[in-house]
């Protein structure tokens, strides 16, 4: 992992495994009941989001109306 | 935290989309992050402070927005119909600030100590000029400065945080979730919290927003089917002329899926009405304030649709609810004690939550000890979770989507010799939500007009500051220690009734429709500005 206002280097690809890839807007949760991790995807990329080297899930958006 | 995360984002999903104007030629996305970043450049040249907005709603609007939140400074739209001295008088309390101006407001700017430039001048600069990266805003900056008149007569400046508003935004909207044949329309000011939720909330869904700065009826219709518009967001008073125009002339809006209302009390024939008349649209109501980065509950759809077609009255008394919490939004009711009340009681509506912005300039956080804020209605919940809200805790009047405050029109007609004591209520009244009455008691052996009492206000205040009625008493009605008994007195008034033009003289008894006798639906309160 990098921090955030590091470069990327030329050359570097996601480890197998954890490269499913992160779609932009989208919620990402862990794979268990009851997770009380939400993560908003605000870049898109490569890498698979993942915690203890568990891949994340999407989060299945509620539809609230809109109200603006 | 900034608000230009929003933009960014839209730009990197859909950034060819067109963002604002028409869909052939308006602009895209993209184009919109690029002007947005040239104005940042701007206000970073011209080292101002905030950038005020004085102008009506227009592509400019959302431009000067993200101009604001990428230079990571202040947006402060102000209400244009406000007086010269009245905008000085709010500029000067904001310091060193770039005011751009709709040209035909830049002389209410007078002599004002800020920067000027009129909106065509800010949007061509803007376009020739090296676009800016965004500026990382710090952990509680300030992104937008929205003015409320509250209970007093003098306004308030709420402080919305860049986390209130993403707070809000990321929320309640999924992003990227509107089709690209939806578009929506815009007609309420931009210095009124609910311009401010939409801008923000079409870019971060990807819908297509077409403005309509003065509205009208019969340009509303107009607009709806040239622009193929599938949402609307409405105030009571605008769905009330434009229910009333198409029963005069039907019209058919085949694009238009989803109204949201909001801003007032809905008067429920209103309501009832507007639900009949465009059976395939999905009606909305958005309940908020200024004070919460606007909407807190919301009645969709699906809850209208319920409640219309239930037997089960309990659940078709819900049309006059505001309907259920959003997601993050914690709701409590508490007696005068601050005590939260038991199951089924009323009580005074707080609520929690990082969209929960609750500062104002000067005054610093209205929240209590454990993040909770108080919105001064009274409110019960049902059951299930419905809000149902019965009325302020003050005596504001809420005439269409403007607060009023008795006090300064009290004092107003206090002032004139004929008038010994008086009472400002508000009246129920079928469109504006409620209308403004003074019940006034006159000095021995004088005899104003109301005509005189009405033009006699109209020369200190605003115009809406006018009364609409004025009736006559020997007495107000007080309690032992000597307060003015606003309810008692509102309960009588309401069980006569008066045209809502006149005056009640003597034994012209005129008259007032009469209010529906249940709960009183103030479903949505915002505090527009001034």
């Amino acid at each position: 992992m990098l921090d955030f206002a590091t470069p990327v280097p030329d050359g570097q690809s996601p480890v197998r495994g954890l490269d499913g890839g992160t779609e932009l807007g989208k919620r990402y949760t862990a794979d268990e009941p009851d997770s009380t991790l939400e993560l908003l995807a605000t870049k898109a990329g490569q890498g698979t989001l993942s915690v203890g080297g568990e891949p994340l899930i999407v989060k299945i958006p509620k539809s609230l109306p809109a109200s603006d | 935290m900034n608000l230009s995360l929003l933009l960014e984002m839209a730009v990197a999903g859909y950034g060819s989309r067109t963002a604002l104007g028409p869909s052939q030629c308006g602009l895209s996305f993209a184009e919109l992050r690029a002007r947005a970043a040239g104005g940042a450049t701007v206000l970073g040249d011209q080292r101002a402070e905030q950038l005020v907005f004085i102008g009506t709603g227009g592509p400019a609007y959302p431009q000067a927005m993200f101009s604001a939140a990428i230079a990571g400074v202040p947006f402060v739209p102000l209400n244009y119909r406000l007086s010269a001295v009245q905008i000085q008088d709010l500029l000067g309390e904001l310091g060193n600030s770039l005011v751009v101006a709709d040209s035909e407001y830049l002389p209410l700017v007078g002599q004002a100590d800020v920067q000027l430039m009129s909106t065509g001048d800010f949007v061509r600069v803007a376009a020739s000029a090296t676009p800016r990266k965004g500026q990382p805003a710090s952990a509680d900056a300030t992104a937008v400065i929205l003015f409320t008149s509250g209970t007093t007569a003098r306004p308030k400046a709420v402080l919305l945080k860049h986390e209130n508003l993403m707070s809000y935004i990321i929320s309640t909207v999924e992003f990227g979730n509107a089709g690209e044949q939806e578009a929506a329309l815009i007609t309420v000011p931009p210095y009124h919290v609910a311009a401010v939720a939409s801008t923000l909330s079409n870019i971060y869904s990807g819908r297509r927003v077409v403005h309509l700065p003065d509205f009208d009826p019969a340009a509303w219709l107009r607009l709806v089917a040239d622009e193929g518009v599938t949402s609307a967001m409405l105030v009571p008073t605008m769905l009330s002329r434009v229910v009333d125009l198409l029963d005069a002339s039907p019209a058919d809006l085949p694009t238009l899926r989803a109204i949201a209302y909001g801003g007032a009390r809905m008067p429920q024939q209103l309501l009832k009405r507007a639900l009949r008349m465009f059976p395939d649209v999905g009606f909305v109501n958005a309940y908020g304030l200024t004070e919460t980065s606007s909407t807190i509950a919301i009645l969709g759809a699906e809850d209208h649709r319920e409640a219309v077609s239930s037997d089960d009255p309990a659940i078709r008394r819900r049309l006059g609810s505001v309907g259920r919490p959003v997601p993050g939004i914690e709701v409590q009711l508490r007696d005068e004690f601050d005590q939260e009340v038991g199951p089924g009681q009323a009580g005074a509506l707080w609520v929690r939550g990082s969209q929960v912005a609750g500062e104002y300039h000067g005054q610093g956080s209205t929240l209590d000890a454990d993040g909770w804020f108080c919105t001064r209605d009274r409110c019960y919940q049902d059951t299930d979770g419905y809000l149902f809200i019965e009325g302020r805790l003050d005596d504001t009047i809420i005439r269409g989507a403007e607060n009023i405050a008795p006090a300064e029109i009290e004092d107003a007609l206090l002032s004139h010799e004929a008038v010994k004591d008086v009472a400002v209520v508000g009246l129920p009244d079928a469109e504006w939500g409620e209308t403004v009455c003074a019940v006034v008691v006159r000095e021995r052996g004088t005899d104003p007009t109301a005509d005189e009492l009405k033009a006699h206000v109209r020369g200190r205040l605003r115009g809406s500051r006018t009364p609409d009625a004025i009736v006559w008493r020997d007495v107000l009605p007080h309690s032992p220690t000597g307060k003015l008994l606003r309810r008692q007195l509102r309960t009588e008034l309401a069980e006569t009734s008066t045209s809502t033009d006149g005056s009640v003289d003597g034994a012209a008894q005129a008259r007032i429709t009469p209010a529906k006798p249940g709960v009183h639906d103030r479903s949505y309160r915002r505090h527009p500005a001034g």
